[in-house]
């Protein structure tokens, strides 16, 4: 790993530098995945490079893409949970020509979106290290061993975690199943 | 598109999964690489100029507390109307404006609840055309000076304090000022009798009202006076429950004025937003606001210094972001190239305007507001935008004008958004509040609705060239 790093004290030295060039990216993709938000993003990106530095002087990192696609999916993870809970709330009188058009697309790709939609937002609601075992796992695609090593546990826990972050999630897939609802 | 096959529900979270891996992501650049490599200069960029870490904005619940007793009093006026001891409306309504009117000071203890947070409690207390002061938890007092105009919170925790100016004008609502001098511009209708009571052993009349929530207010018949009062917002400060119960009640008690001095203890940080006494008078009247043009004589893109060689000293500068140096090498000197990108907010509430300054890029955008937003403690700006839309327009007005917006939301008040144009409207009781101007957004970016109040954001899919007539 292109990292250079000295040993101050117990403090040890990064060149934030070279790690912002070279991972920057992978941190930026990882937060706006969950909040699509590119104002919360940015914020979510610094705050992730701030925690970085303040666990990086303490500890020895050998693997940078992981550890930062950890910090960031943990904080994204946080930062979704803690939104404003907003509840649709549609005036009666309310002009539909206001509300964002929709474009001619195929109903199975708008269902497909929505279900998209509806597995990011239910990651924040998983239990934590749940959330983000899956999210690292299945969607950042770090494997078993990257997880267990930034969660500090072994590969047995990180796939029990990942099995029930998925066992819940298809139950979601499940309850949203429209046949299941005309029946 | 495959059919979404539900039974494989397994196979369908993997190709979900995959779609979240392979959405399109905006383009980034890390605005502190930019700046270490721009030292000299000003990153040309400023599609994706930094912004500044969101402050959490405390909670007003104090605000709401002392929106809460007056409304509850205005409760008292209109709902009692329909049960003075004759039955008739007008000598009911004319009993309780004469207890209400006849008290000159009043205290109370609040008990507030927001989402899921533990209870915080408050006590307040005020005396008639002299001020209020409110007590909450962590060492928070919020004090109004009527005579003085001018408004304090303190922080003793943080041992910090902060003064405004108010900018009371006779008949206008402010925000927390004391109940008795705004019965009288309380609405008095749409109050729900319900019914008699039994409350602490005693029989009260219970009465709910509509004002920034749903209250139920405990009436002693006796003395046409509130017992208890109970306010219930659905969608309060960010979006959560805001519950409050406010009991307690002491009327004419002998209270100390000094309680009301707007005097920060020693060695406390103090802030001052007020409007300087040798600025030249700024009138906003002719000003036209854009966000591809500026404020009014003040264009995006000019420095602090300019601003205030344009306008005068604002009323107050906030610091609301600052870069954080990772590359400081810990107890030693910043590195060659290193430095830092600050982010100011001149405030100028006393004609109704704030601007964003960023010490790279100078004006990235500003906010009009007046009274129907920030009450008293700030004056109405009454300039328009280039479309000639002003404080106090309808949203049909907005909509007439800037046509479809990319996004609409509505907590607990209702916005417009606009953001490939670069503009925020935000309403209050139908009308235009505040208006903000920012960076408008690029085109390649797809702003979707949620339906649950907010927006994502995506890169929109580019467009195959059409192959239909090749053969």
């Amino acid at each position: 790993m292109a990292t250079v790093f000295c040993r101050v004290g117990t403090f040890r030295m990064h060149d934030w530098q070279q790690i912002r060039q070279l991972h920057g990216a992978i941190v930026f993709r990882a937060v706006f995945r969950i909040l699509k938000r590119y104002d919360q993003a940015l914020d979510c990106y610094q705050e992730v490079f701030l925690e970085a530095f303040e666990q990086g002087g303490a500890r020895r990192v050998e693997n940078w893409p992981a550890f930062l696609r950890w910090l960031a999916v943990r904080r994204a993870l946080d930062r979704l949970r803690s939104e404003r809970r907003r509840t649709s709330r549609v005036d009666a009188d309310e002009d539909p020509s206001l509300l964002p058009g929709s474009v001619a697309e195929p109903s199975a790709e708008i269902e497909f979106r929505e279900l998209v939609e509806q597995v990011r937002r239910a990651t924040a609601r998983l239990p934590d290290r749940q959330g983000e075992a899956f999210w690292l796992h299945c969607v950042e695609q770090l494997t078993y061993a990257e997880v267990a090593e930034q969660f500090g546990t072994d590969t047995n826990t990180v796939g029990i975690l990942v099995h029930r972050a998925r066992a819940r999630l298809r139950k979601l897939l499940t309850d949203l199943n429209p046949s299941r609802v005309e029946e | 598109m495959p059919e979404l096959n539900f039974s494989d529900s397994d196979g369908l979270l993997d190709r979900i999964a995959t779609a979240l891996r392979e959405e399109p992501i905006p383009d980034f650049s890390d605005p502190y690489l930019s700046l270490a490599a721009d030292a000299s200069g000003r990153n040309a960029d400023r599609r994706f100029a930094p912004r500044p870490a969101r402050m959490e904005k405390r909670m007003s619940a104090r605000w709401l507390a002392v929106g809460a007793a007056i409304a509850a009093l205005a409760v008292v006026i209109v709902i009692l109307s329909a049960y003075g001891p004759s039955g008739n409306a007008a000598v009911a309504f004319a009993q309780v404006q004469q207890a209400v009117s006849s008290i000159k000071s009043m205290s109370c203890r609040t008990i507030s609840t927001l989402g899921d947070r533990a209870p915080t409690v408050s006590a307040g207390v005020s005396v008639l055309g002299v001020g209020s002061r409110n007590e909450g938890p962590n060492g928070w007092v919020s004090i109004r000076n009527v005579k003085a105009h001018r408004s304090m919170w303190i922080d003793h925790r943080l041992r910090k304090a902060g003064i405004q100016q108010l900018y009371v004008e006779p008949g206008r609502k402010s925000a927390d000022a004391g109940v008795f001098e705004q019965i009288r511009d309380l609405p008095a209708s749409g109050a729900k009798a319900l019914g008699v009571t039994e409350f602490e052993g005693r029989m009260v009349l219970k009465f709910a009202f509509d004002s920034l929530g749903r209250f139920v207010v405990y009436i002693d018949p006796k003395t046409h006076l509130p017992l208890r009062m109970e306010l219930d917002i659905e969608k309060g400060s960010g979006g959560q429950r805001y519950r409050e119960v406010t009991t307690d009640f002491v009327f004419d008690a002998p209270v100390d004025e000094s309680l009301f001095e707007i005097k920060a203890p020693p060695g406390y940080a103090v802030s001052r937003c007020e409007e300087p006494k040798d600025r030249k008078p700024i009138d906003t009247r002719s000003w036209v606001a854009s966000p591809a043009k500026g404020l009014g004589p003040v264009p995006m893109g000019v420095t602090k210094a300019r601003i205030i060689a344009l306008l005068g000293t604002p009323d107050l500068i906030e610091e609301t972001y600052r870069g954080f140096e990772l590359f400081r090498n810990p107890g030693g000197p910043a590195l060659p190239g290193q430095k830092e990108i600050v982010i100011e907010r001149l405030k100028y509430p006393s004609v109704g305007f704030d601007i964003d300054v960023s010490s790279r890029e100078g004006v990235t955008g500003f906010c009009c507001y007046g009274r129907l937003l920030r009450f008293d403690s700030a004056r109405d700006f009454v300039g328009k935008t280039d479309r000639q839309i002003g404080l106090g327009a309808s949203m049909d007005d907005v909509v007439r004008a800037y046509g479809k917006p990319d996004i609409k939301t509505h907590l607990r008040e209702d916005q417009l958004h606009y953001f490939h144009q670069g503009w925020s409207f935000l309403f209050r009781d139908g009308k235009l509040a505040s208006i903000t101007a920012s960076q408008p957004r690029p085109d390649s970016i797809e702003f979707k609705d949620t339906g649950d109040g907010g927006w994502t954001e995506e890169v929109k899919p580019k467009k195959k060239p059409s192959t239909a007539g090749n053969k």
